[in-house]
Formats: structure tokens, sequence, C-alpha cells
């Protein structure tokens, strides 16, 4: 009994394909020259390092780096190491990057949305905007808001003044700030995340407590500080309270402009992929256009959006190191002036590639979760 | 009998504009607004571009006058347009520039396509090459360190795309090999080279690559920055002419192989035609990025359009009328931009299925 | 099947150009310069005074003239240069990977760099020092007093790391704005993005003179920050080119300090009986033959180029734009820094 099932059994089971021992063989052969290339490489450069007496290695990051990074969100001295140099250049990055990126969502949604109107002018004047931004390059853009802002705006001892509280000049944005120790802020913080989270929660009243949320917090941090940080026109022109330099403003305006119109293009793909049932359904259930849109359209086109919306926002990020062409300190600056002090080229670039790569998998996670919520729910 | 009912006449052009933009009272609106600020715009431009401008290459007069400043243009047109050639010899540029667009332009005609279009591009690009460069046929050499402008832009555009677009379509099929090994190289490749921004890999040409290769192979820059721009554009085609690979059934090839077409036939005589055809437009709007793209070559110290824009800027006379450079230059992108585009326009509505 | 042979033929191709890197010589300069017919010569992008091309390319400048005189040298004609505009960031790279023979580009000789870059100084042919331009402001005359400013500095330069050294040394607040590219930095200082410049004495001089609209409006500081001697640099490894890239600044000085000009140096060869000047010219005892060159070497080099006071006086000095005072550049016997050791 056992022998027939087990011969049988046997005689089922489907055969083991033989090895395919040229598709083996070619893939070895592959690897082996790709991995012979990086040998030569390796042993180019170890040459090369020797003979120009250049050092390797990353010790070089606990140096002293000897180079001012003029703004930013992380205090930095000249005689703070490379290292915090380095992470002083990826803060900057950021913070060009991602009020850019906000700023940008906003304009595409506000212009891909005017593209989809039924006036006539609005589409021409935002399709016009969209092609025109679209096709002069990035760097040609940012050039020329660096020149109209160095240029154009008052010089330093001349600002545009609004009373006390913002200067112009051609020394950047000016604006008065609150001086808060950590301590001090505690409240302040507090409430901010506290207040706007219970407006939320109370969700029938939502509509009227998320506006009364707002101007609370505003109004707490306009009257809390006992102190005021006003900037004053000095011996070098504008100085004190929080400076927006030229170079950041002509950086996140060009990227949000650019980026804008791209996104602009990826909204509009989005809110074409809606079914034009979508659309006649909302006219014969009475909504009106901008309930229809904020009920019914957008969410259906999120799902078309969100993949390319996921390449502008690593784009917008890449684009950001167009500020080494204008002076502003981010990563690929810090990074290429370490560069031309000590010679350690490979380790400086593959620093920036490794921040760049770093950057992008943050991105890809998080816009992973998001697309996922956004996708449909197909029971 | 009952008249026949006649269907309503199309309105007429006037008519269907105003209902469009007076038709109700919102409409009416913003039409009106937005109509009496293209006005207010346009009365503006006119004044200050056209009015009011000085054409002259006079700087007192610019200064003198409140309008445009159309002299800088015509002061500087040379040295932004061409770069620093030597004077005597600019008319190589010249002549190699149409000689390039001429020959892209035969090449870009459909009848052209295979390889006559691709014999067409090479001998362009070497002619190119063979005037720019000098050293042979009696001409004098010119060192590419004085290679520049709108030239120089066409030049890196076309070489990135030549050699972008076979090494874009090797990629994308190593991405979807069916050998493991083959596979993960060509998708470390891509992806590691989409992550990085193009300026980093612009540095690593100008610095790294030296480091890389053995002291006597001295390359020129120019050759370096050639070989990053190529190697960025390769990954990005490659992502798109994937996804044109992906959207061809598997019928097709089972077809073909029913046929008796082995692999390679089966892909180049049906396969890749048919993923072409499907990315043309996302192809075009590569093309026109990877011409923005030769505009960061300016970071690395080689003077295409925008380098010697930023160079004739230079001039402390000149320099506060950059805004008329600016449009000038701008108006340059913007035409190749629109070319491209509607060429790849063109094309999609020749090859769309019927 | 033909995919495969495909595949393997790429393959094997690939692998033939990757060997043919051929065997690693000890490239000799001084051969490579003869092969070549031309001394490849980095030099500024374009600085009025030390490297500036015409319109119609032609180059000319301190350190143009230094390139000039190697190639008057060695290859016998001053017009055999190749020129290689280099800026701040890629000139050490481009002299560490062999781009260059040579150097003349205004860099300082420093300690880290002399000794960790593979770099070898041959000598100094210009003295300057760190120094800083602004507007003209009562009462403004000292470095102390720029507290507060904004500072246009160029990148990939000795000038960020001594304006940052100084500056937080004496405990001074500054901003500063950094470019990779001189022409950007300049600009912004003029347009009035930064209140002060900062950069070589010569620099600034050269910036007052050429590119302001109104350049009485604006002073440059006389204390100076930090000493910048500047002059050529050589990859190092190679003593015989070393040797002659060092003697050949030496005898533009030294011909300076014999009184032999362009103008003079024919009739001295022909009538003067000083051993000294024999030498110099040619008639004398031949001295290039220990550098491997013939003996009208330092001869062709004054003839063609001119000696040292020349060179400066036509770029940087009474006779150019820039109006420099000789001051530390002026000859040893005259209260300067300049002095050749002998040539015997």
């Amino acid at each position: 009994m056992a022998t027939v099932e087990s011969a049988s059994s046997a005689a089922l089971a489907p055969p083991r394909p033989p090895l395919n021992l040229r598709s083996i063989g070619l893939q070895a052969l592959a690897l082996a020259l790709v991995v012979a290339l990086g040998a030569w490489l390796v042993n180019n450069a170890t040459i090369n390092l020797r003979a120009q007496n250049i050092a390797s290695g990353f010790g070089f990051l606990g140096d002293t780096a000897g180079f001012a990074i003029s703004e930013g969100l992380l205090p930095y001295e000249p005689s703070d190491s490379y290292a915090r140099a380095f992470a002083a250049g990826v803060a900057n990055t950021l913070r060009a990057a991602l009020p850019a990126v906000v700023l940008a969502t906003v304009l595409g949604f506000a212009l891909g949305i005017a593209q989809t109107s039924r006036h006539a002018l609005v589409r021409l004047l935002s399709r016009g905007f969209v092609d025109l931004v679209r096709n002069v390059p990035l760097l040609v853009q940012v050039l020329l808001w660096y020149f109209a802002l160095t240029e154009l705006l008052p010089g330093t001892d001349t600002p545009l003044r609004l009373s006390d509280v913002a200067f112009l000049s051609k020394g950047g944005l000016n604006i008065a700030m609150p001086e808060l120790t950590a301590s001090q802020a505690i409240v302040p913080l507090a409430l901010t995340i506290l207040v706007p989270w219970l407006a939320w929660v109370a969700a029938p009243w939502r509509r009227i407590t998320l506006p009364v949320a707002l101007l609370v917090v505003v109004g707490v941090w306009l009257l809390w500080p006992d102190s005021w940080q006003h900037p004053e026109v000095g011996n070098f022109g504008v100085s004190g309270g929080a400076t927006l330099t030229p170079e950041w403003l002509a950086l996140v305006i060009a990227l949000t402009q650019y980026s804008g119109a791209y996104c602009a293009e990826i909204v509009r793909a989005g809110l074409q992929a809606v079914p034009r049932g979508q659309w006649e359904a909302t006219h014969a259930l009475g909504l009106t256009r901008p309930q229809a849109l904020r009920r019914v359209i957008v969410p259906q086109s999120l799902r078309v959006i969100v993949p390319p919306y996921t390449s502008l926002v690593m784009n917008t990020i890449k684009n950001s190191s167009l500020a080494v062409a204008i002076g502003y300190p981010d990563i690929v600056s810090a990074a290429t002036t370490a560069l031309n002090q000590n010679g350690q080229a490979i380790e400086c670039i593959s620093i920036i590639a490794a921040v760049y790569l770093l950057l992008n998998l943050l991105t890809t996670l998080v816009m992973g979760v998001v697309n996922a919520r956004v996708q449909l729910k197909e029971r | 009998m009952a008249e026949m009912v006649r269907p309503p006449v199309g309105a007429t052009l006037a008519e269907r504009w105003r209902h469009t933009l007076f038709g109700d009272k919102p409409s009416a609106i913003v039409s009106t607004v937005l109509l009496l600020g293209i006005a207010w715009a346009l009365w503006q431009a006119l004044r200050w571009g056209v009015f009011d401008a000085v054409v002259r290459p006079d700087a007192e007069a610019c200064r003198a006058a409140e309008g445009a400043c159309w002299g800088v243009i015509v002061e500087k047109a040379r040295l932004v347009l061409l770069g620093r050639f030597p004077s005597g010899q600019q008319w190589r540029p010249v002549l190699g520039s149409i000689l390039l667009l001429g020959c892209v332009g035969a090449a870009a005609h459909p009848r052209c396509f295979g390889r006559v279009g691709f014999v067409l591009m090479v001998g362009g690009v070497v002619a190119f090459g063979v005037l720019m460069a000098g050293g042979v046929l009696g001409l004098a050499p010119v060192g590419t360190d004085l290679w520049g402008g709108l030239p120089l832009t066409l030049l890196l555009a076309v070489i990135a795309l030549l050699i972008g677009v076979p090494l874009g379509i090797a990629l994308a099929l190593g991405r979807r090999s069916k050998l493991p090994a083959v596979k993960w190289l060509s998708t470390t490749y891509i992806e590691l080279v989409r992550g990085l921004p193009l300026i980093t890999l612009l540095f690593f040409g100008a610095f790294v690559l030296p480091l890389l290769l053995p002291p006597q192979w001295r390359l020129d820059p120019m050759l370096r920055i050639g070989i990053c721009l190529v190697m960025f554009a390769a990954a990005y085609l490659a992502e798109v002419f994937r996804g044109g690979l992906q959207a061809v059934t598997r019928g097709q090839y089972e077809a073909s192989h029913a046929l008796g077409l082995n692999k390679w036939q089966a892909l180049t005589r049906v396969v890749l035609p048919q993923a072409l055809r499907i990315t043309i437009a996302p192809t075009a709007s590569l093309f026109i990025g990877t011409v923005k793209d030769t505009t960061l070559v300016s970071i690395v110290n080689v003077y295409d359009l925008t380098g010697t824009l930023k160079l004739a800027m230079g001039d402390a006379e000149w320099r506060p009328y950059s805004v008329e450079m600016y449009v000038m230059v701008s108006a340059v992108y913007l035409t190749i931009g629109l070319t491209i585009a509607s060429y790849g326009r063109y094309l999609e509505r020749r090859y769309a299925l019927k | 099947m033909n995919a495969a042979f495909r595949l393997a033929a790429v393959c094997a191709s690939a692998a033939a150009v990757a060997g043919l890197t051929g065997p690693v010589h000890a490239g000799k300069v001084v051969d490579s310069i003869k092969q070549k017919g031309a001394v490849t010569c980095g030099v500024h992008t374009g600085r009025a005074g030390f490297a500036l091309a015409d319109s119609s390319g032609k180059w000319s400048g301190l350190d143009v003239d230094y390139c000039r005189a190697l190639a008057a040298a060695v290859l016998g004609d001053a017009g055999k240069v190749k020129y290689v505009p280099l800026s701040g960031p890629t000139r050490i790279t481009a002299l560490q990977s062999g781009e260059v023979d040579v150097l003349a580009r205004n860099t300082t000789w420093t300690y880290t760099r002399d000794t960790s870059l593979g770099l070898v100084w041959v000598g100094i042919n210009f003295y300057d020092g760190q120094a800083f331009i602004t507007k003209k402001k009562p009462g403004l005359a000292k470095v102390a007093q720029l507290a507060g400013a904004t500072i246009c500095v160029d990148s990939g330069s000795t000038t960020e790391k001594n304006l940052a050294e100084y500056f937080t040394g004496h405990k001074l607040q500054y901003k500063s704005v950094v470019f990779d590219q001189i022409e950007a930095s300049q600009q912004a200082f003029i347009s009035g993005r930064c209140q002060v410049y900062t950069g070589d004495n010569s620099n600034l001089a050269v910036l007052k003179a050429t590119l302001l609209k109104n350049p009485d409006d604006y002073v440059i500081l006389p204390e100076q920050i930090s000493k910048e001697p500047l002059g050529p640099a050589i990859h190092r490894g190679d003593d015989d080119w070393f040797a002659i890239a060092k003697w050949t600044l030496f005898a533009m000085i030294e011909a300076e300090e014999l009184g032999i000009s362009s103008s003079n140096i024919d009739s001295l060869k022909a009538s003067s009986s000083d051993p000294t000047i024999k030498r110099f010219v040619g008639t004398g005892d031949d001295l290039g033959k220990f550098m491997g060159l013939d003996k009208e070497w330092s001869y062709r080099i004054v003839k063609q180029v001119g000696n040292y006071g020349e060179s400066f006086d036509r770029n940087v000095g009474a006779d150019s734009k820039v109006k420099l005072p000789r001051g530390l550049m002026n000859l040893w016997t005259k209260g300067g820094l300049m002095i050749s050791p002998p040539l015997r």
C-alpha cells in the first residue's frame, strides 16, 4: 500500500528545473566586472591620495571647522567642529526646503483647482503661469530673485519699516522676536498644542472652535512674552530680531514658485482623473463648487496625486542644493567649504550624498504612510 | 404639418465669450477684476518695455531713462550668447550650432527615425566638436575652457540625451531583467543617482573623479561634466522607459516568440517601439528638464548660457540692468522648452493609436 | 543565445578598456612640457593685474608674466603657455591632479598647504595681507569698528578662516555671506548686500580701481589682519622642475638687482665685461646646464618678459590702473623684501 502511494506521489511531483548555467555564468561575469572596476577605482584613489599627501577617513570631523555659517537654527561658531558645521548645514537645508514644500503645495493646489475652473480667464492665467515657470530653469529663477532682492530693495541703512515690527532691506527681512527663555516658553508651547487639539476633538462645533483656537494661540504668543527684541538700524544696517536673509528669501520664493507650478500640474491631473460622474452627482445633490471640491473631488483625487507628489517633495529637497549658487549656507555649501580646506573630496562628497539619500528615504517612508491612507478602501 | 424645429444655432464667438466671462454675477465680478488687472499690468509692461525703453547701448541714456534698457542686450549679447570664444573665431560656434540644430531637426523628422537619424545626430555632434575645438583642417585650436554660451548649452544637452537615451533603455531593461545580479546592479545605480541632486554629481565629477582615475588620464573638465550629465539623464530616462516597458502586455512578447523572433528582435522590433510611443510625453518633459539642468554647470565654472550671463553681469556699468538680460535668457530657454513640448505633442498625435 | 553573446562581448570589451591603464610612470614635468610644447599654467579666472584675459584672449598680469618666464626658460618662447583659469575651490585639486604644471594664482604660502596637500611653493612674488573695504564713514579707521557688519567673503581661501579667527579671537560679532565664486561675492558687496568685503589687499585695490562706480565713496582700511605671501606652487616630488621654477622667479628678481631690463639686455650682452652680468646674459659660464637648460635661459626670461620691476610696474604698479606702491615688493637694497640668492 505504502509503496504504491509513494510511487504515485513521486510521479505527481513536478521535476526540478535544471540549473541555468548560462545565466549564472553571465551574472557571475557581470558581478566580477563590477567588483574589478570597483577595485581598480579604489586602487587609483589610494595611489592618488598618497601621492598628493591627503588624509583619508572621517577623522577630520572632530577638527575645528574655522569657517562661519551665518544663519540657521542650530547655534554654531567657527570654533566648533566640522561635524557640527555639517549638522548646521543640514538644518539649513531643511529650513529652506520644508517651508518651500508647504508653500508650494498650497500654491499648487490653488493653481490646480484654478485650472479646472469654469472661468476661462482664470484657467488661462493659471495655465500661462504654470507654463512660464516650468520652462525657465530653476537656477535662472533663483538668480533673478536674488538679484531683485539685493539690487532693488532699499539699502541696509534706510530700510522699509512696518512700525518697529518688521524691517525690509537688502540685508533681509528682520522681524521682532519675543525674548523667551526655555522655561518661559513652556506655557505658550503647551497651549499651542493643547488648545487646537481640544478644538479638533470637539467635532460637532469644529467650524467655530478651530478659528477661535487659532486666535487664542496667536494671542498667547503675542501677549505672553514680557520683552521683545526689536530690530533697529545700527552702524552697519539692521540688526536684531529674527532675520530672514535675502539668500533664504530668494531660495524659498523661487523653490515655491517652481515646485508650485509642478504641483499644479500634478493636482490638475489628479482632479481630471476623478470620473465626470462624481461632478454630476455633486450637482445633483445641490453641493456648491467649494463643497463639491472639498468633500468629494479632492479626497478622491489624492489617490492619483500622492505618488507624483512624493517625487515632487524629493525634487524640491534636492533642488534646495542650488543654495550654493547664491551663498546660502546649506549642507552642500558647508561640505564644499570643508573640502576646499582639507582636500578630502571623497569623504565630503559622500557626506553630501548620504544626507540626501537619507532625506529621500525619510520622505519615501512618510509619503508611503500618506499614500496608504488615501488608497481606495475596497471591501 | 408641423414646422420642423431646427436645432438652436450656435452662438458666435463674441457671444460665447460674453457668456463665459459675464454669465452670472460672481463670474462677472471676477472677470472685471482680472481684466482690469491684466490691462494695468500690460500697460505697465508696455510703458517699461517699449515706450520709456532705451535701445541704444548707451549707459548714460539708460541711467537717465525710466524704462527698460534694451541696450544692454545689444552691448552684451555677444558675450552672453557665445561666451569667451576668441572674437576672431566666433563664426565657428555660430556655424557649429546651426549645423547641430539642423542635424537634430532632421533627425527629429519621423522619416529619419532609426539608423539615419542616429548617424545624423552623431555627425552633427562631431562636426560641432571639430568646429569648436579646432586643431584640424586649419582651424586654430581653442581650449574647452573658452567654450561657452548657447552653443555649449546645446552641445551638453544633445550629448547628454544622445548617450543617455540608449543608456537609459539599457538600464531599464537591466532593471526588468530576470537575472538577479543584473537587476540588482541596475536598480542600485538608478536609485542612487536619482536620489542625489545634480550638483552633488557635478561636484563629484569635478573633485572626486580625478582622484579615482589614474593620474595620467587627465580628463578634460568638460568631459567630466559631460559624463556626469549623461549619468544623471540616463537614470531618470531609465525610470520613464521602465514604465513604458511595463505597459506593454505580455501578450506582445508571447506573440513575437510565436512568430519566431528571438529575444533581441522581439525587443527592438515589437516591444520598444510600443514602449517608446507610450512614454513620449514624460520623455519630452525629461528632455526639457535636461536642457534646464545644463544651467547647473555654471556652478562648477563652466560658462554655459547662465554662466556667461553671470559673467556679463559682472560689468559694474551694466549691472543695474540685469533684469533685461535675465528676460532675454529666459526667453531663450522658454523657446527651447516650448519647441520640445510642441514636438512631443506632434509625435504623440502622429503615433496615437486610432 | 544572441543576447548572451552580446552581453559577453560588451563585458569583454569593457574589461579590455579597463585593462589599458598602462604603467604608472613618475611623470617628469619638464619632459611632459617639452613633449606638449607648452607650459600649462593655472591662473586666476580674471583678476586685473595678476591674470586677466582681454577680449581677444590675450592674457596679462604678474602671474601671467611668471608663466611666460617659465616658458621662455624651458621652451625658448614666452608665448608657449596654455592658461587654465581656476576658481578658488578648484585650484588646489587642479594642481594635485596634475591638470596644470604650475599654479600661479595668488595662492598664499601657508604651513598646512606646503606640508599636507602634496604641493610645494617655489617662492614669493607678492607680499599681501588681508584687508577690508567698506563705505567711508566718519571716524571709521580700525577693523574692530566693523563689529556687527555683514561681510562678504570668498569660499575656498585662507580669507574665510582668517576672518573667523580674527573676529572670534577679538570677540567681535559679524555676519558673513560666503560665495563660491569671486564675482558673486564682489557683486554682493557692490550691490550693498554686505557692508564690508574682505580679501587680499591687492584684490581690494583692483576692485576699488576697476569695479566700483564711485571709488571715492569707499575706503580700504589700512589695518591688515594677516600676512599673505603669494607665490607660485608646483606638485611635490619633482626636484628638477622645482629647481627650474624656483630659479626662474629668482632670475627675474636678480635681473632687477643687477640693473638688467628688457630694454638694455641686448646692449649689455654686446658690451658688458662684468662676469656676473655675462653669466646672466649667456656669454659667460654656462649655468643653465645644471638645470637641464641652455646657457641663455635667463637671457630669454628678461628679454621676452622683463625683470621683476618691469613686470610689477606694468601690471600692478605705476604703469597700471591699480597703481600699487612697491612697498614690500621692492628690492632688499631699497627697503623691500625681494632678494634672490646670487646666480653663481
